[in-house]
């Protein structure tokens, strides 16, 4: 589903050059609940940005779901995500003008075309907002908005969802439950990945993918095995 | 931590927003720019005149007599000779005259009056010419043919010195040189002709037997100049020039003028203070508009940066010291637009000062760039974007340092008015009704968006629509003279004939290869006059007495009915409200009564109202014909109307008419309308420049606002970027939130202009400008121009965004917004 080869992400900043991602090569498979995780600096966000398209890399190639992003012009990449990836974020970047409810139909009109399509409301229902689709993010709480959030990400049916730190908000209660939410989405066949500094969080994970210094230094499952939910803390 | 870390912060901040902040000292460099160019130009006008008049050697008392009387020059000389406080007397001869200078297929043919100067000794010492092109006239041109005339009239016409000139009864004149005495420095109308101007009416100045000579008045004069001693009692002299006059010229009637009640010279004063107002008036509206629209734009800059406010706030600095970059930051955008503004208003005061110049080409101007202005209108330029950037600090401090800050779910801050839209259907996707909601969500910011725009659209309406009021008044009048009969010839007669006299029967049966040249001839009678008010002012009133039951053309009227052969008089709207009356009141006014053959004195009558017509120009009366008893004129006419046969052009009975005797001037009716021009023509340059001025600074304000606006919505920008909402779409989703924001803007701007309208017009100019009426008219074309500006340029100012999204950062813009 999702291919690195060889990928590199320098910066220039001023007269020094910034290594964000050094010669990456990856391949995640349809279905997989990978969670990539290193500290702040590793290159783990940058990885996120050149996996949906928001950045491109220096130099190697991207594979989403059959798709070259690295060839792509700026007119495909806006297709691509807007047909192949959603986005989870860390502050949510809900629109404060427009109801849950709101949020979630912004995106289902995006894809009008497609059939099928799923109510606004029914998502919210999902992720357990059955209730809260009237109110304005304001009125809601992080955990709820972040739920709102993921709705509106599900509601594309987009083949893969990219989530940023999405407990980083949150308290471990309200987080538990969007690890939940993810985790079924992966079963549900889509492909999560979730960029992470919180080590408790990859021992759900199918996958672990652990960068240091924008070079990845494991990969595999997590170490002790796949954990269930109920086993976290922080 | 000192001064120079925190210019340098503060530096920054200016020049991360270098494009706004360059958009706001624009703006107010326009601001005080204008506001100095404006500012003292009283004190340069006045100054200019004083000189300009001491350099001409002005008289200080001017005698005329009535129309059409006479007297021998050596002899009424010699009876002023000897007057105490009199130095110097000057004796002149002003006869009623036509022009005749076509050229190259354009018919010039105009009234005007020859003015013989006493050109003796180097002469005149008295009320000078001031020769703007060509030659002098000396004392070697006493009785030759050369002539100097009028700088307006030839400016207008395009004639220059050595252009074949030609006067009634077909006198050709040598066209020496262009230039004015102080009197004449504009035409005032009713004094020469019907309607003349600067433009349609020359004066043209030869030796005094010159003049004698071409109207075959040989040794009369008509016209007395006196220059006085210093410290001399202008009261006594006119005392002493009564008994003197009563004594050797009793039959002779007169008007001794002082030259202070001169009134062109006190209109060059009264123009000049009066004018100040009206520029002040501009300027400070100007001023405000550019003052409100930095206040707004600098103190949004500011608002951007609460969150920094409030890492300050969390760090403990405190609030003086927290209110110091804001502060650097406006106290920049002060510097710039006050260095830009010397520049604007340099360059506009030299432009003002040049429009003056060619309107009065006086022989001193002084126009000099007065820094006391420009320091005024710094200062407001310098507090304003501080005060501006205070405003948002002080917001910010209010709240808790946390809430300043966060920038997680509480940084969503609330949905404002956004829950009204349950109650209004949009229809449409969500991500359209997103406009509407964003509008509704922060009406603080969309009120500050709509206000920006509003300011600029109120400056549009407000300078465009003064420019409007005075077209259409233009219009109005214009069209009172021309929309029936527009082919008609107004001809006044040298003097007053019978009506029945051979010279008027002569004129009616003109003929032209062999057939009549006019199918009608209204005769008529025009006498100037006097509106005399309660507190007994007098305003100059235009009598025109025709025949309501013969005359083809007749003047519309607003109320009442045309004076049917009663005693009544029809006045115009602005001398009915000026004087307190309406239709069926009495009006005082002060007649000429014919005494002698060719002496008046003037008399007050109380007239009736009978109606009010629609002509703008308050001096303008009408009576009937067979009022002239009034005025000891029965039977007698002065003017013609002519109306041309069939087949016959104007140009044609112009020319008739030009070579008739007895006739002192013909004027087609359709340049009546430059009358109106002409009265306010200075304002209507000045108000063009100013329009263009007005329609870059409500681009700047309209620009900037939005641009802010966008940046405002950089993050939820991001967002849709991210989900892959293609560019157009925000584009098109922004367009539509800047449409309705320009539109409710402009709506406001359009209220607000039409109120600062009706405070210029009825409030100001109607002080300044009295002899006219104007009528508050906001013009189509400044309706859409307003609109094209605040709807359709607000509209697409995103458009100007498609590179910055282009080169969107997006996940840095979604991390953050500052």
């Amino acid at each position: 589903m999702i291919t690195l080869e060889h990928v590199s992400k320098k910066y220039a900043m001023g007269a020094v050059t910034v290594t964000a991602l050094n010669d990456v090569s990856l391949c995640i498979k349809e279905g997989e609940f990978v969670v990539v995780l290193g500290p702040s600096g590793s290159g783990k966000t940058t990885l996120l940005n050149m996996v949906s398209a928001l950045d491109i890399p220096t130099s190697g190639k991207i594979t989403v779901a059959g798709k070259d992003i690295t060839a792509m012009s700026r007119m495909k990449q806006f297709d691509f995500r807007r047909n192949t990836v959603s986005f989870i974020f860390q502050s949510f970047n809900l629109f404060p003008s427009l109801t849950a409810e709101e949020n979630v139909q912004f995106v289902l009109d995006m894809y009008a075309h497609r059939s099928n399509q799923p109510r606004a409301q029914a998502v919210l229902e999902s992720v357990g907002l059955g209730l809260r689709y009237k109110h304005f993010p304001h009125e809601l709480s992080g955990g709820e908005q972040q739920r709102v959030a993921i709705a509106r990400a599900l509601a594309t049916g987009n083949p893969v969802l990219l989530a940023d730190e999405p407990t980083g908000e949150l308290d471990f209660k309200t987080g538990v439950q969007i690890l939940h939410l993810l985790m079924a989405q992966a079963g549900n066949g889509r492909t999560v990945l979730v960029v992470t500094h919180n080590r408790e969080i990859s021992r759900i994970a199918d996958r672990v993918i652990e960068l240091s210094s924008g070079e990845i230094v494991r990969d595999g499952a997590p170490e002790a095995g796949k954990a269930p939910i109920a086993d976290l803390h922080w | 931590m000192k001064l120079k870390f925190w210019l340098r912060w503060s530096y920054r901040d200016a020049r991360e927003h270098w494009l706004q902040v360059l958009a706001i000292a624009l703006i107010l460099a326009l601001g005080t720019g204008v506001y100095s160019g404006f500012g003292k130009q009283k004190e340069w006008r006045i100054e200019s005149l004083d000189k300009s008049f001491a350099m001409l050697a002005m008289y200080d008392l001017h005698m005329e007599l009535t129309d059409g009387s006479y007297l021998e020059g050596p002899a009424l000389e010699a009876a002023l000779a000897h007057i105490e406080g009199v130095a110097m007397v000057e004796t002149r001869l002003l006869v009623p005259t036509l022009i005749d200078a076509s050229k190259g297929g354009e018919t010039i043919l105009y009234p005007g009056r020859l003015v013989g100067l006493d050109l003796s000794n180097g002469g005149p010492h008295i009320n000078k010419l001031n020769i703007t092109e060509g030659a002098r006239l000396s004392e070697a041109d006493i009785n030759s043919n050369r002539v100097v005339i009028d700088h307006l009239f030839t400016s207008y016409r395009k004639l220059s010195p050595g252009d074949t000139v030609k006067i009634a009864g077909d006198f050709e004149l040598d066209f020496v040189g262009r230039g004015q005495t102080p009197e004449n420095l504009m035409i005032m109308p009713g004094t020469g002709g019907f309607m003349e101007n600067e433009n349609t009416f020359a004066i043209m100045y030869m030796s005094r037997a010159s003049v004698q000579r071409l109207s075959g008045r040989a040794g009369l004069v008509n016209d007395v100049v006196f220059l006085f001693n210093k410290n001399t009692d202008p009261d006594a002299v006119i005392a002493e020039i009564n008994k003197v006059m009563a004594a050797n010229f009793a039959d002779t009637g007169f008007n001794l003028t002082k030259k202070t009640d001169d009134k062109v010279y006190n209109a060059m004063y009264t123009d000049a203070r009066g004018d100040q107002r009206f520029w002040n008036i501009i300027a400070g509206l100007f001023l405000f508009g550019a003052a409100m629209a930095t206040f707004n734009l600098a103190g949004r800059i500011v608002e951007s940066q609460r969150r920094q406010i409030g890492i300050g706030m969390a760090l403990g600095v405190k609030r003086p010291l927290l209110a110091l970059r804001p502060i650097l930051l406006g106290l920049q955008i002060a510097l710039i637009g006050t260095i830009f503004g010397l520049a604007v208003g340099y360059i506009f005061s030299q432009a003002i000062a040049g429009i003056f110049d060619d309107f009065y080409p006086l022989p001193y101007w002084r126009n000099p760039f007065f820094i006391e202005s420009y320091i005024n209108a710094s200062i407001v330029g310098l507090i304003v974007p501080v005060v501006a950037t205070l405003f948002p600090v002080w917001r910010a401090v209010r709240v808790q340092p946390i809430d300043a800050i966060q920038t997680g779910y509480l940084v969503a801050k609330g949905g404002g008015l956004s829950y009204l839209m349950e109650y209004v259907p949009v229809p449409g996707k969500s991500y359209m009704q997103m406009p509407f909601r964003n509008i509704l969500r922060s009406p603080w910011r969309s009120l500050l968006t709509m206000l920006g725009v509003s300011i600029a659209i109120m400056l549009l309406i407000a300078m465009s629509g003064i420019l409007d009021t005075f077209q259409r008044t233009i219009h109005q009048g214009s069209d009172f003279y021309i929309k029936s009969q527009p082919n008609r010839l107004n001809v006044v007669l040298d003097t007053f004939y019978p009506i029945n006299s051979e010279r008027i029967s002569q004129i009616q049966a003109l003929e032209q290869d062999g057939q009549p040249l006019f199918s009608k001839v209204d005769v008529g009678l025009i006498m100037v006059g006097e509106y005399v008010n309660h507190d007994d002012e007098e305003m100059l009133a235009v009598i025109d007495l025709f025949d309501p039951e013969t005359a083809l053309w007749q003047p519309t009227l607003k109320e009442g009915q045309l004076p049917d052969g009663q005693r009544g008089i029809v006045i115009s709207e602005k001398a009915a409200d000026d004087l307190g009356v309406e239709v069926g009141d009495t009006v005082r006014v002060a007649l000429p009564i014919r005494e002698g053959l060719l002496s008046y004195r003037m008399e007050e009558t109380d007239i009736p109202v009978v109606g009010i017509h629609d002509n703008p120009l308050r001096m303008q009366a009408y009576m009937s014909l067979n009022q002239a008893d009034l005025m000891n004129m029965q039977g007698l006419a002065n003017t013609l109307t002519l109306y041309p046969a069939k087949g016959v052009t104007t140009e044609e009975m112009r020319r008739v008419m030009f070579a008739q005797p007895g006739v002192a001037s013909v004027q087609l009716v359709s340049d009546i309308a430059s009358s109106f021009e002409e009265a306010i023509e200075i304002f209507n340059v000045v108000m063009m420049m100013i329009q263009g001025v007005v329609v870059i600074l409500a681009f700047l304000i309209a620009f900037n606002s939005t641009s802010i606006n966008v940046d405002e919505r950089v993050r939820e920008i991001a967002t849709m970027f991210a989900f892959g909402l293609p560019i157009r779409t925000v584009i098109r989703m922004q367009v539509v939130e800047n449409l309705i924001t320009g539109l409710i803007g402009t709506i406001l701007g359009v209220l607000f202009g039409y109120f600062a309208i009706v405070w210029m017009v009825k409030g100001q100019v109607a002080d300044m400008i009295p002899d006219i009426q104007f009528d508050i008219h906001i013009a189509l074309a400044t309706f859409v121009t307003a609109s094209v500006l605040g709807i359709v340029v607000v509209g697409l100012t995103p458009l100007l965004s498609i590179r910055k999204f282009l080169r969107m950062d997006i996940p840095s813009t979604l991390r953050v917004m500052e």
